[in-house]
């Protein structure tokens, strides 16, 4: 009896320090806008009309799903319990029916047609990547992202994002304690684009297949070695929007997170300003100065 | 001495001599990079592991590499002398200071019982094409005691590795691969593809101090 005592006092004790866990891990964690929110059970919080439009449909379907759910178990308890044996029906003896055959095949159809009309203006809106303002190619890298602006404001900008080290230790060490609300998600280099601008990226890999992803804009494509594809957003306000690969790539692919930070017309202006004027043209002089100095001393010691 | 091998011994204490004027006040410290190496294990930790660009090939083992060289190496990816996107990428996000750190790490990690002193001798044909490219005069007798630290040992590397990498020193034009290393580019061009199979196969089969460590399934 006593071992017993002992026994539910430990699963009490446990279920109490698993209790006061959830309570812990609820206070510690908040919504990050633009990514991942505490207990989030639909999709993110969309910040462009075609994942507007994308939230919209998933909540349609399902809607419809759950129609035909309650009309087709509403009448199959229905019938089991009305006509049940115990008082007194008997089973129908018709074998085939055309009417009943041709119903169950055309009613299905027009539903499927249905949904279909909405889903397929959707589809080929975000396939249509035509007239750009901006291209930007993202290259997957075993684990990092490489944004290059290929074309319109910025053109020529080009870096490497990745994940703080910092959070890569949290994650290394379990986690323990309070975690930033944008734990794995934040980035030395975040990808600028203007705010109400139609962005393509086309995506690319230089090893393995990555892809990529923001729920916030409802884009995911695949980044494919020696393939190109892309796709596009508009984002329709200013902020901050994460995402992370979604294909998976290795060891470290929960730690190639992606964000987005969306900057009103003037600041991306300035950004690229910046960007141009500042540190990596710096940079760059300072390898090529460099070079020309590895140059002469190559030349001095041979002369010796 | 001949003129060529006056030449080259020239530019190479030029070379080296840069190295170390750019690297002087860097010192590497094996703790703090045990923390930068996430990225690293992904590939070089796991046995076995192959890139699969620009050529399917095992990555190199790092393990015990000296620290000279691996931080070398990172620099040269770094600069876009040595092409390999995803080596640049990495290499694009460690400070100078990161890659002294990660090579210190490196250099210590699995280090155990260093490779013999003498090695067998090779087989007429490639010991013909080792003194061709005299080899041992930068890598050392036993492949594993590199002239300066600046230099790799090779001794026991993936033989698949070691022809890639030689073969990237024919290949200065291409846009994603090859390396621009005056010396090493000067040595491979002298061998045919063929040749530099027999020679990585060789070196790949001797008795060297490079591993793969993998991380350990627990913590």
């Amino acid at each position: 009896m006593n071992i017993f005592s002992q026994h539910w006092k430990k699963i009490a004790h446990s279920c109490v320090a698993a209790l006061s866990w959830f309570a812990f891990a609820a206070h510690a964690v908040n919504d990050l806008p633009g990514g991942p929110s505490v207990r989030q059970l639909g999709l993110h919080n969309p910040a462009t009309k075609l994942a507007q439009e994308q939230a919209d449909l998933h909540w349609f379907m399902m809607m419809i799903c759950l129609g035909i759910f309650v009309v087709v178990f509403g009448v199959m308890f229905y019938s089991i319990w009305k006509h049940r044996k115990s008082v007194g029906h008997v089973p129908a003896t018709f074998h085939e029916s055309v009417k009943v055959e041709i119903a169950w095949t055309v009613v299905p159809f027009i539903i499927v047609i249905f949904m279909a009309i909405p889903a397929t203006r959707t589809v080929i809106a975000q396939k249509d990547t035509a007239n750009a303002d901006l291209t930007i190619k993202a290259t997957g890298y075993q684990w990092r992202w490489g944004y290059e602006y290929l074309k319109g404001e910025g053109q020529g900008i080009s870096y490497i994002s990745s994940l703080d080290n910092e959070h890569r230790l949290l994650s290394n060490n379990g986690a323990k304690g309070a975690t930033p609300d944008d734990y794995l998600l934040k980035v030395d280099n975040p990808l600028v684009v203007p705010v109400g601008k139609k962005i393509r990226i086309i995506t690319t890999s230089s090893d393995v297949i990555h892809a990529f992803a923001v729920p916030s804009f409802g884009i995911k494509q695949d980044a494919i070695p020696g393939f190109v594809r892309d796709t596009h957003f508009r984002a329709e306000r200013v902020g901050d929007f994460y995402g992370q690969c979604q294909e998976l790539c290795g060891k470290e692919h929960a730690y190639m997170p992606i964000h987005v930070k969306v900057l009103s017309e003037a600041d991306y202006a300035a950004w690229v300003q910046k960007k141009k004027s500042g540190a990596p043209a710096a940079e760059d002089k300072k390898t090529a100065a460099a070079g020309t100095e590895q140059v002469a001393q190559a030349a001095v010691t041979v002369q010796k | 001495m001949s003129l060529k091998s006056l030449v080259l011994t020239t530019s190479l204490l030029a070379g080296a001599l840069v190295q170390m004027s750019h690297a002087q006040d860097l010192k590497g410290d094996a703790q703090a990079g045990e923390k930068k190496i996430a990225m690293c294990i992904g590939c070089h930790g796991i046995p076995g592991y192959q890139a699969s660009f620009p050529e399917v090939h095992k990555v190199p083992m790092i393990s015990g590499q000296g620290a000279k060289y691996i931080f070398n190496a990172l620099q040269a990816y770094k600069s876009g002398e040595r092409k390999h996107p995803t080596m640049r990428s990495i290499a694009q996000g460690l400070s100078d200071q990161d890659a002294a750190d990660v090579a210190a790490y490196y250099e210590m990690h699995g280090k155990t019982t260093p490779a013999p002193e003498q090695l067998a001798p090779p087989p007429a044909v490639v010991a013909e094409l080792l003194n061709k490219g005299g080899c041992v005069g930068c890598h050392g007798a036993n492949y594993s005691k590199p002239a300066t630290p600046d230099f790799p040992k090779i001794a026991g590397q993936h033989r698949d590795y070691l022809f890639v990498a030689l073969k990237s020193y024919k290949a200065e034009d291409a846009a994603t691969w090859g390396r621009n290393n005056p010396v090493m580019g000067g040595i491979a061009k002298q061998f045919s593809l063929a040749e530099l199979k027999l020679i990585a196969n060789y070196l790949g089969t001797q008795p060297g101090e490079l591993k793969i460590v993998p991380q350990s399934k627990f913590r």
